[in-house]
């Protein structure tokens, strides 16, 4: 259907729904504005103040008079601006091809549907239509519940992948053909699909498996596309029928199934393994093991880049030029007799270096084995020995021994895991060699290489079995091992992006610069109790402990605190992670609390929900009034749908930790008004509603399993220094849920049940074509 | 005239540091074609529309405030209106994320999404094209130098050896100075432990190689390509451990800088340092050049949405970033900002001004046998806009540009630009990044 020009189909939009706004949402979302205020803040053509300087970081400012720049709706054409960004990793990739493969993908492999079924949020940029207020958080009318009801799992017991190809050729693509009348790019392309039905269909697969959609709270798309409720209905106008609707669920259900049945069945389904660059930090950990440097030389590299939280992910561990100098010349320093002394290099010999080229084979052979973690192939030993004689010939055979070391430290095989032991066909799914699975483990585990021990398993091919890799994975994830205390203090630092505490400047506090190392430490420290001690997850967000020095203390107005990071008890109003100073001072404006960021906290770090950043033009909103608390202040991003399309999301959890200001500091009033912690969260899974304070938010966490599918995510990116995909990964991923769950949410569980997973223990062979 | 093998002549010589008075006169003669240099220069934030367009067009045209600085060079400079970067317009990634990566590549974002909503850029970057093609020819095939790029994501990066390959500019002036002048003394016989030295790395870098020489193929296809941009770094580190190519005649090592900024280099990241560490930055990059250490730098100032407060320019205690989002609302921010646009004017005439007073041997100076393209994350802050991006040329690439003109085009894509560059600097191409956002080389621009 093509829309004629100037007014197109999509905007034949339905009369506005009839039902109230809820009055939850409501009560939070309109804080600060009277009906009037609203009606008058929100006709078409909003007149507006700019909410850029907040997405700026700026301090807020009044205005004298609002400023007329564009009214808050795009124009004729969807992909302009307002709600791509929102919708992340689907409508930003232009494609509504991904868009759809998030919509075939919102599954679990425990067949409970992850697809959030709230009804959209009336601000599809449409047009000249009068944007629906209020009807975008309804946070219930429409929602989908758990183990969706309308997909009977069970009536597809073996359906292939083909025959759900076959489903979406009959029933679902040509349907798509409604939805390019709006969905196209500027030049008149549809951006919607492909040629073909099953091109359209194996690119859907392909994006989904290779991007983050699963869990997106705006992939809502299906939902609109099923939605019984004309306002938010795709699309619109009612082109499709409930019957056509129907058909779509039923592609979605099939596939649901498919991906269910296999899991269990038919072998395991891992993905492939990309090679990993050692990171600064196994790097230093590893010299420390191989030659007892303690000196952390790589600290000083070039960063590797910060990808999803953690800077382990392979996609941003490339080598430039200046890295390869800084790890050769770290190799060059760290073989120097000034920090290899000559007693310590003889510590290395196998044999006496009067034993010449002899002892020189045997040293490449027994260093190589650890530094290889791996044993050294013929090929390989001719070649250093090649490199020992230069050194030999110049200055003796020490300097050979030395050069040989340097040489193993800037090898591939050295600054690279490379798993290619087991050989097959691209695509066939192999098992990892013992000796690759010792270096899984140990990197995973210790961030470092593995001890002699695992070497010795793995000489006798021992680290094949689920058994035999859990055996060692409990020896070295226990809580006596420095080395796994370091490992998971790091994961929790990258994941709760504790590290940026050290740049920010926060306005309040004079000992704010001494005061934010000790904030993270503490929040650190809670975490190693929680993961080591407590052994119960949950406790992350619900704790009555903190760990405080005397400074926090006098922060958190709690007295008698002495030594450092002392176990305390603590006052009513703080449990747990989330009313810690480190990340409500974090995720703050320099010179206010922020409900945006600490919701936005919520949203990616705890429910793996990524919200993107703001448009590049965000529409503006009403005037602010003076006096305005927080917030007050943000409660015109729900008056304007544009805004409140994402700040829905984030804002109203926000609210509830409002009785803390920009430093963590406990407060009951604000510009002279008493606080309200009101607050709400939707489109979750398990957890939506209203709630109270930080405490009720605490205890909402600390129950959803949503969180903890979440952290096992985390988990899981961290592991394989990769993202998780949903296609290839979900039988994994369930794999170590169902463990997780079983030991009631003992982090240390999960861990170990990563290691025992599809995923670990195996990978599907890369390159191209078989 | 056929290049001079200047690699060949030094191996025989076995040297780290020469300067034979023969060379010196091979050189000279050796000066005719120029040698061409191309240097990339990034500021973020935008600029205020009202104070950075020239008015006029064509040789009569008069500067704006916040370039005046550039007055002395005016007619060694191409202004332009209404280059956008078009590629930079949509898909993956943010406004200030695409505006960032794509300024030299004209590519796209990767949809992976590690930084948030988008990943890497996917293609190379304008400089390393250059550098492939002329790069071979001196130590460094190109240096990228960093003024406190604190963020190890799309916004940090501006040079790109290919997809997935960001190279991270360095901050830390002592340390690059470290890499570009070692073992540059100046003359002097070759130092016996030095060759040594040298031998046994090259049978360290060797053995490596062959590392990567097995590996080859037996990968996957993104594994074969980490693996061969690695391989890559490895070569450009033989020649820079290896081959060591000599500077040129008359090099003179510039100052240490932990013995003339001690305190600036011991706290290199601290915003205070800014300027001084751009002045020390720029200075080594002027250097490099002049030495040919390099013949392709980049310099980056800051990052995507820079969060520097730039006090130094009495810009007021607002940062770059917030402040751009001010622009279209208070005449204080379109001040500040200006000041800020002035500074960077300066910062960048300062580098035009040493480049200006190295006179080559076939008699024209440094910046006239270069190209220097200053370009910016937006055009207008507030707006986000990567439309009519703020560029300014300057060098005429050794003749191959008329420069001195305000050049007017039509919503033309920066790719355009970006080919121009590359044809000046003799690279034959005729589309560079993403093709659809490239057109072929601007028109009216050569000589």
């Amino acid at each position: 259907m093509v829309p004629p020009p100037g007014k197109s189909a999509c905007h034949v939009e339905p009369a506005r729904p009839k039902r109230a706004a809820h009055p939850e949402s409501l009560a939070i979302w309109s804080v600060g504005l009277t009906p009037l205020e609203r009606r008058t803040t929100t006709p078409r053509g909003v007149p507006c103040q700019k909410i850029r300087r907040i997405h700026a970081g700026l301090p807020h400012r009044r205005r004298q008079a609002p400023r007329l720049q564009r009214p808050c709706r795009g124009s004729a054409r969807m992909d302009l601006y307002i709600p791509r960004r929102c919708m992340t990793g689907v409508l930003r990739r232009s494609s509504i091809l991904s868009l759809l493969a998030g919509a075939l993908l919102l599954v679990g492999c425990d067949g409970r549907s992850e697809m959030l079924g709230r009804g959209g949020d009336g601000s599809d940029g449409g047009g000249d239509v009068d944007p629906p207020i209020y009807t975008d958080f309804d946070g219930g009318t429409t929602t989908i519940p758990p183990g969706d009801p309308g997909c009977d799992l069970k009536a597809y017991p073996a359906i292939t992948l083909e025959e759900v190809k076959q489903a979406f050729r009959a029933q679902m693509y040509p349907k798509l053909t409604v939805c390019a009348g709006c969905h196209r790019d500027g030049s008149g392309r549809r951006f919607l699909y492909a040629d073909t039905a099953d091109e359209t269909f194996d690119l859907a697969m392909d994006v989904a498996d290779s991007h983050s959609l699963s869990r997106h709270p705006h992939l809502s798309i299906l939902g609109r596309l099923m939605s019984k409720d004309p306002a938010v209905r795709m699309p619109k106008g009612g082109q499709l029928s409930d019957a056509d609707i129907a058909a779509v669920d039923e592609v979605t259900c099939k596939l649901k199934a498919y991906l269910v049945n296999r899991c269990g069945s038919g072998g395991p389904t891992p993905s492939e393994s990309p090679i990993r660059r050692l990171t600064r930090l196994e790097y230093n950990n590893t010299v420390r093991a191989l030659l007892a440097e303690a000196s952390e030389p790589a600290t000083a590299w070039n960063a590797e880049g910060s990808a999803l939280g953690f800077s382990n992910n392979v996609q941003s561990l490339s080598v430039s030029p200046e890295l390869a100098r800084q790890i050769f010349m770290t190799a060059e320093d760290v073989t120097s007799p000034a920090k290899l002394t000559a007693a310590e290099l003889t510590a290395l010999l196998p044999c006496a270096a009067t034993g010449g080229e002899a002892c020189a084979r045997q040293f490449i052979s027994d260093f190589g084995l650890r530094a290889y973690r791996r044993p050294v192939e013929p090929a390989e030993v001719t070649r250093l020995v090649e490199v020992w004689k230069v050194g030999n010939a110049a200055a003796g055979f020490e300097r050979g021994a030395r050069m040989v070391i340097h040489a193993m430290l800037v090898s591939p095989h050295f600054l690279y895991r490379i798993e290619r032991g087991n050989r097959a066909a691209p695509g066939e799914v192999v098992q990892l060699t013992s000796y690759e699975m010792a270096s899984r483990l140990s990197y995973f585990l210790w961030g470092s290489m593995p001890d002699k021990t695992l070497l010795d398993e793995a000489a006798a091919n021992r680290l094949t079995t689920a058994a035999q890799i859990s055996a060692q994975a409990k020896r070295l994830f226990d809580a006596a091992s420095p080395d796994a205390k370091r490992m998971a203090w790091n994961f929790h630092a990258e994941w709760l992006g504790l590290n940026s505490i050290s740049t920010l400047t926060r306005d309040g506090l004079t000992n704010w610069t001494t005061l934010r190392g000790p904030m993270r430490q503490e929040t650190l420290k809670l975490a190693e109790t929680v993961f080591w001690e407590k052994g119960d997850e949950r406790q992350l967000f619900t704790s009555d402990e903190y760990y405080l020095t005397p400074a926090l203390g006098t922060l958190y107005g709690v007295s008698g605190v002495t030594g450092n990071y002392a176990a305390t008890k603590m006052p009513p109003e703080r449990r747990g992670l989330m009313t810690q100073a480190s990340i409500l001072a974090i995720n703050s404006f320099e010179d206010s609390s922020s409900p945006i960021h600490r919701g936005k906290f919520v949203r990616e770090k705890l429910l793996c929900q990524p919200l993107g950043t703001p448009p590049d033009d965000v529409p503006p909103l009403p005037a602010a009034i003076p006096g305005q608390t927080t917030r007050e202040r943000l409660s015109t991003h729900s008056g304007v749908a544009a805004c409140s399309m994402c700040h829905k999301s984030m804002d109203p959890i926000g609210f509830g930790l409002e009785g803390f200001d920009q430093v963590g500091r406990y407060r009951t009033s604000e510009q002279g008004k008493a606080v309200d912690t009101s607050g709400a969260i939707f489109a979750t899974m398990d957890i939506d509603g209203s709630f109270n304070g930080p405490v009720e938010l605490a205890e909402r966490l600390a129950k959803s399993e949503e969180v903890g599918s979440c952290i096992a995510t985390q988990w899981f990116r961290f592991a394989h220094g990769r993202e998780y995909l949903p296609l290839a990964d979900s039988c994994s991923m369930e794999q170590a849920l169902a463990a997780y769950r079983a030991s009631n949410f003992n982090p240390r569980e999960l861990v170990l049940a990563i290691t025992q997973s599809d995923a670990f223990r195996y990978r599907r062979v890369s390159g191209g074509t078989p | 005239m056929k290049r001079l093998s200047r690699r060949t002549l030094l191996r025989g010589a076995g040297s780290i540091a020469v300067a034979l008075p023969w060379l010196e006169a091979m050189e000279a003669r050796a000066q005719t074609p120029p040698k061409k240099r191309f240097v990339g220069v990034f500021t973020p934030c935008g600029i205020v529309p009202a104070t950075w367009y020239p008015t006029g067009s064509g040789a009569a045209f008069t500067l704006n405030s916040a370039t005046t600085p550039l007055e002395p060079h005016k007619a060694k400079l191409l202004f332009f209106e209404n280059i956008s970067n078009k590629a930079a317009l949509n898909g993956p990634g943010n406004a200030h994320a695409r505006g960032t990566a794509l300024l030299f590549t004209g590519h796209s974002l990767s949809p992976e999404p590690l930084f948030g909503e988008a990943g890497w850029n996917q293609g190379i970057s304008v400089d390393q094209e250059i550098a492939k093609a002329i790069g071979g020819a001196t130590r460094f095939k190109s240096l990228e130098f960093g003024v406190q790029v604190n963020q190890n994501t799309n916004t940090g990066r501006i040079s790109y050896a290919g997809p997935n390959l960001p190279l991270e500019p360095q901050n830390n002036p002592k340390v690059a100075f470290d890499r570009i002048f070692s073992g540059v003394t100046g003359g002097g016989t070759p130092d016996p432990a030095a060759e040594a030295l040298r031998l046994q790395r090259k049978s360290i870098l060797d053995s490596v190689k062959a590392d990567f020489a097995a590996l080859k193929g037996t990968l996957g296809t993104q594994d074969n390509q980490r693996l061969d941009a690695h391989l890559t770094s490895i070569r450009e580190l033989e020649r820079e451990l290896i081959d060591v190519l000599p500077p040129a005649a008359g090099c003179v090592k510039p100052a240490d800088p932990a013995t003339s900024d001690p305190a600036v280099v011991a706290d290199f990241m601290r915003e205070a340092n800014f300027p001084r560490v751009g002045a020390l930055q720029t200075k080594l990059l002027v250097t490099a050049l002049k030495c040919d250490l390099t013949r392709v730098a980049t310099l980056m100032w800051s990052r995507g949405v820079s969060l520097v407060v730039h006090s130094w320019a009495g810009a007021g205690t607002t940062n770059h970033h917030a402040l751009s989002h001010l622009i279209e609302d208070t005449q204080t921010a379109r001040d500040n900002h200006t000041k800020i646009t002035t500074w960077y004017s300066q910062q960048f005439a300062s580098l035009l001004a040493q480049m200006d007073e190295v006179v080559e041997p076939n008699g024209k100076t440094l910046l006239d046998n270069s190209v220097v393209l200053w370009g910016n994350e937006l055009s207008n802050g507030d707006t986000h806009s990567r439309n009519n991006i703020p560029f300014v040329l300057a060098g005429s690439g050794g003749g191959y540009f008329r420069t001195g003109r305000y050049m007017k085009y039509a919503n033309t894509p920066h790719n355009n630009l970006l080919v121009s560059c590359l044809n000046a600097m003799g690279v034959p191409a005729t589309t560079f990044g993403k093709p659809e956002f490239c057109t072929g080389p601007l028109s009216g621009l050569t000589a």
